[in-house]
């Protein structure tokens, strides 16, 4: 009797019994490609959470992925990964991980599914950026999974030899803008703008051909490459290849009999100008200076009434006046009253009226008063990047035609990039050691009033109208007559140096 | 015990088990059949998650880091007007700073999945309640798309509007005509 009792018992329960994972989940193989690395792999994933279409990685797939050490403790079904020295910790049946001494939830839990424990593929694409140094992008419609390390866009260093050249190749993911600073004996700094590295990846620490040492490091917004040259390097061309994604240096060994002796400042170094280059007429003759601002658009607002507007058109006069009298440069001011005129206007005229600069003048404004100093700005190449991909993308719709449009138009400044930056530099490098003002650095970002100037185009912030020290200076003619002098000063240094580069193209 | 008084007891298992078998099948159904929206009424059967808001400097020079718990939401639009509300309501360290413009709100987000672009419409005090400085438009937009770029890592791209129109900028500084790239801002 008692056995019957039993028996009706399990025979009715079975069909409310918790169900084991489907065993025909659906499974989808993924192409894994490794940013930086060139290989590929291929995982296979599950969809383990019907009706949820999310995927799941089983815990070996993981480990072997990111190459890193995996434990499972079978007793609490907890699995652990040791992630560059992090335990990050998942618990079948649970939604969080832990990591770095913080509790992130995933939206689906861990499962448990032959005998392994299966990660939700958004550990991956969320979770993994915020516990380590890696990323990784998930496209489940197009079964791929990229995985790098993170935002590393200075990707690597080679440097061959042959005959008496020695090449020194930067790899890059995207072409950026950098300049090659040769004012020290037998040594090169090349400045990356927005490059990102890990300074332990770029270094050479034996002497290869005309190259003794390379040392790299990291700053805010710059990428710094550092090259010691041997004793036997006598000139070198910075160029670019593969669409600006690699930077090259090509040292030059020349003849035994034609080293010159040593000079004391390393001015027996000769820059030569890349062949893309070459052929450019930078000459400066005409400046279009932008006074920003204007009319109702009264710009930041500051201490003892500052107005941003009226700042930038006395010291855009100022620069005028100077450049026309004291160094034969013809100058076309955007403004010369309190008028409003839109940006792309401000760009427009500088392009008619063919000039070859375009400075605009700016003052910064900041909720408090702890803000202070100059900086200058050009135009962030990024983007072009970003919407020629885009174009690529999606080259069968209207969309392609306008995004194509747009990418053209930024090309427009980006073939003045390198002009910029130089240009940029020497402003504010004047600006800051003549005015004795808090350097904040050359800096890139896509404003638009820069967008589609046919020629080296810049944007200066002149001080903070919302700091005591600053707002002082701001409001002294005799400051707006010192930034103008020490701009021009800039602006005569440049087309000196551009006048010499055309003078070797010859 | 009388065999009788056995079938009686067994016949009341089957009928109490097979009731119960019928309630849970028949309310499993109706669980399934709920409209999604009610399921989700309750954004606690979701869940919540640790992110990131990124608030600027008070010097200017920087970010400020802080982490919060939000409920999770279904959709990635909602989840992100729940991550920026907690971002417009201004940081707790007092290393950071507010840059966000007074009674500056986001009215909407919409995000277009297929082209991972999400597109932000905020109130018209955005751009009439800046003072605007360079420095501050980078501030706004950077603590923005930083936000965004590390708690949404699969939206690549975001569109500013303002009262539901496409601005050129906000202040006279940043291109704001076409989407901004998030990891452009890490």
């Amino acid at each position: 009797m008692t056995r019957l009792f039993v028996f009706l018992i399990a025979f009715l329960l079975i069909p409310v019994a918790p169900q084991a994972q489907v065993p025909d989940a659906p499974v989808a193989d993924f192409t894994v490609r490794h940013v930086g690395g060139g290989r590929s792999d291929t995982i296979e994933l599950r969809q383990l959470a019907a009706p949820s279409e999310e995927w799941f990685i089983s815990s070996q797939e993981l480990s072997d992925l990111l190459g890193v050490g995996r434990f499972w403790r079978t007793d609490v079904r907890k699995l652990v990964l040791r992630i560059d020295d992090r335990r990050v910790t998942f618990t079948v049946g649970a939604r969080s991980v832990v990591g770095n001494d913080e509790t992130i939830m995933l939206r689906q839990e861990v499962l448990y599914f032959e005998g392994e424990a299966w990660i939700p593929l958004e550990f991956l694409s969320d979770v993994l950026p915020r516990l380590s140094d890696r990323q990784a992008s998930v496209d489940a419609q197009a079964r791929t999974l990229s995985l790098g390390e993170r935002r590393l866009n200075v990707l690597g260093l080679e440097v061959s030899r042959g005959g008496d050249q020695t090449e020194l190749r930067i790899r890059l993911e995207s072409a950026l803008a950098f300049r090659v600073d040769d004012s020290r004996v037998r040594n090169l700094v090349i400045k990356i703008y927005g490059g990102a590295l890990d300074p332990g990846q770029i270094r050479l620490n034996t002497a290869q051909g005309l190259v003794d040492a390379v040392r790299a490091r990291q700053a805010d917004g710059y990428a710094y490459v550092e090259v010691d040259l041997s004793q036997l390097a006598s000139r070198y061309q910075s160029l670019t290849e593969d669409d600006g994604k690699t930077i090259l240096l090509r040292m030059e060994q020349a003849p035994v009999t034609l080293i010159p002796e040593p000079q004391p400042r390393g001015t027996y170094m000769v820059q030569t100008l890349p062949p893309e280059q070459q052929g450019r007429d930078v000459e400066v003759r005409r400046v279009v200076i932008d006074a920003g601002h204007g009319g109702g658009d009264l710009g930041a607002e500051g201490l003892n009434d500052l107005r941003e507007k009226d700042i930038t058109l006395a010291v855009a006069r100022q620069l005028e006046k100077i450049l026309e009298r004291r160094d034969n440069i013809e100058v076309i001011l955007t403004r010369d009253g309190d008028e409003s005129i839109g940006l792309i206007e401000r760009t427009e005229m500088a392009n008619r009226y063919k000039a070859d600069l375009f400075i605009s003048l700016h003052c910064n404004a900041w909720p408090n008063a702890r803000a202070r100093g100059v900086e200058t700005y050009f135009l962030s190449p990024a983007k072009t990047e970003w919407d020629a991909d885009v174009a690529r993308k999606e080259n069968a719709g209207v969309r392609a035609a306008e995004d194509l449009d747009f990418m053209l138009w930024d090309l427009v400044q980006n073939a003045w990039i390198q002009e910029s930056a130089t240009l940029a530099e020497e402003v504010q490098s004047r600006l800051s050691t003549d005015l004795g003002m808090n350097n904040r650095g050359v800096k890139q970002a896509g404003f638009r009033v820069l967008v589609g100037a046919f020629m080296p185009a810049i944007l200066v912030e002149l001080g903070f109208v919302t700091n005591r020290e600053d707002a002082a200076r701001l409001s002294s003619p005799a400051f707006h007559e010192a930034a103008a002098e020490s701009m021009a000063d800039a602006i005569v240094q440049f087309r000196a140096r551009m006048d010499a580069i055309r003078e070797r193209s010859r | 015990m009388k065999p009788w008084v056995g079938l009686v007891i067994a016949g009341a298992l089957v009928a109490l088990l097979g009731g119960a078998v019928w309630f849970a099948m028949t309310f499993r159904g109706e669980v399934e059949e709920e409209p999604e929206a009610a399921v989700l009424s309750d954004p606690l059967e979701l869940g919540s998650r640790a992110i990131s808001l990124y608030f600027a400097r008070a010097d200017g020079q920087g970010f400020v880091r802080e982490t919060r718990t939000i409920a999770v939401a279904r959709r990635r639009d909602a989840e992100v007007e729940i991550v920026l509300g907690q971002l417009l309501s201004g940081p707790r360290s007092k290393a950071a700073l507010h840059v966000f413009p007074t009674h500056s709100r986001l009215r909407q987000a919409f995000y277009d999945e297929e082209r991972r672009l999400l597109y932000l419409d905020f109130n018209d005090a955005l751009v009439a309640n800046l003072n605007p400085g360079s420095a501050i438009e980078l501030a706004v937009m950077g603590s923005l798309l930083r936000t965004l770029a590390v708690d949404f890592p699969e939206i690549e791209r975001v569109q500013i509007l303002v009262d539901g129109l496409e601005v050129e900028t906000l202040g006279g500084h940043l291109d704001l005509t076409r989407p901004l790239r998030t990891g452009d801002w890490l």
